[in-house]
């Protein structure tokens, strides 16, 4: 066990890894949570600082709640509420 | 009839006078069209996110309305013909609509407020997610 942390520098391996915390969907946790593609700012924490969908995986939405804030950043997208690209420098201060 | 939401955005420079009476218009074509009106919400000058027609900014309104498809091909055929209209979307909010049920709704839950940008994030931002993804 003690090995694990010998040498700080480096990632433990796959192998001696903890086994990573699971993550609830939040939506199902707080039924009163609404997600709206007309509130872009409200899509922002599934979203990297590139705008892009973070996969759920690593958001931890379930599949239903992840499909819905697919569909609302892509119709946010199309009502420039979001960028499609990190090109489109200055979104940040939009929303 | 369906509940269908339309949001579309205006020029910027656009005197406000001329944006209310556009959306007059169109509040008049639903109804003309078997349609009802519940809220035409003024979601107030934005900058948008990307620039469209060599616009950085836009002014946001957005429609909630009942009725059939002939309803929703009316407006769209204005919004599209308008050329100070910079960008327009259609969802279908709800399947099946009780008008007056939701009208009343409507009123009670405060939803003809206009919508400001100042609304704050309700959901945390979680730390753990910018490291992981990037």
């Amino acid at each position: 066990m003690m090995k694990r942390f010998k040498d700080k520098d480096k990632k433990p391996s796959k192998k001696n890894r903890l086994p990573a915390k699971k993550k609830t969907c939040r939506f199902c946790a707080d039924k009163k949570l609404t997600i709206d593609f007309k509130e872009g700012r409200l899509l922002q924490p599934f979203l990297t600082e590139r705008g892009r969908i973070i996969p759920r995986r690593i958001s931890g939405n379930c599949a239903y709640h992840q499909h819905v804030i697919n569909v609302s950043v892509k119709q946010a997208r199309i009502l420039a509420l979001l960028p499609f690209t990190a090109t489109q420098a200055g979104w940040l201060s939009v929303a | 009839m369906r509940e269908y939401e339309t949001v579309y955005i205006i020029h910027p420079e656009l005197a406000a006078q001329q944006v209310s009476d556009f959306n007059e218009r169109l509040g008049t074509t639903i109804a003309k069209n078997g349609g009802r009106l519940f809220v035409a919400r003024d979601m107030g000058k934005r900058s948008l996110a990307y620039p469209i027609q060599k616009q950085t900014k836009g002014t946001y309104t957005c429609l909630d309305y009942a009725g059939d498809g002939t309803v929703v091909s009316e407006i769209e055929r204005l919004l599209r013909f308008d050329e100070q209209v910079l960008r327009f979307l259609t969802v279908v909010k709800n399947e099946k609509v009780d008008v007056e049920a939701r009208a009343q709704e409507v009123i009670a839950r405060g939803e003809d407020k206009p919508l400001t940008a100042s609304v704050e994030p309700v959901v945390a931002v979680s730390d753990t997610h910018e490291k992981e993804a990037v």
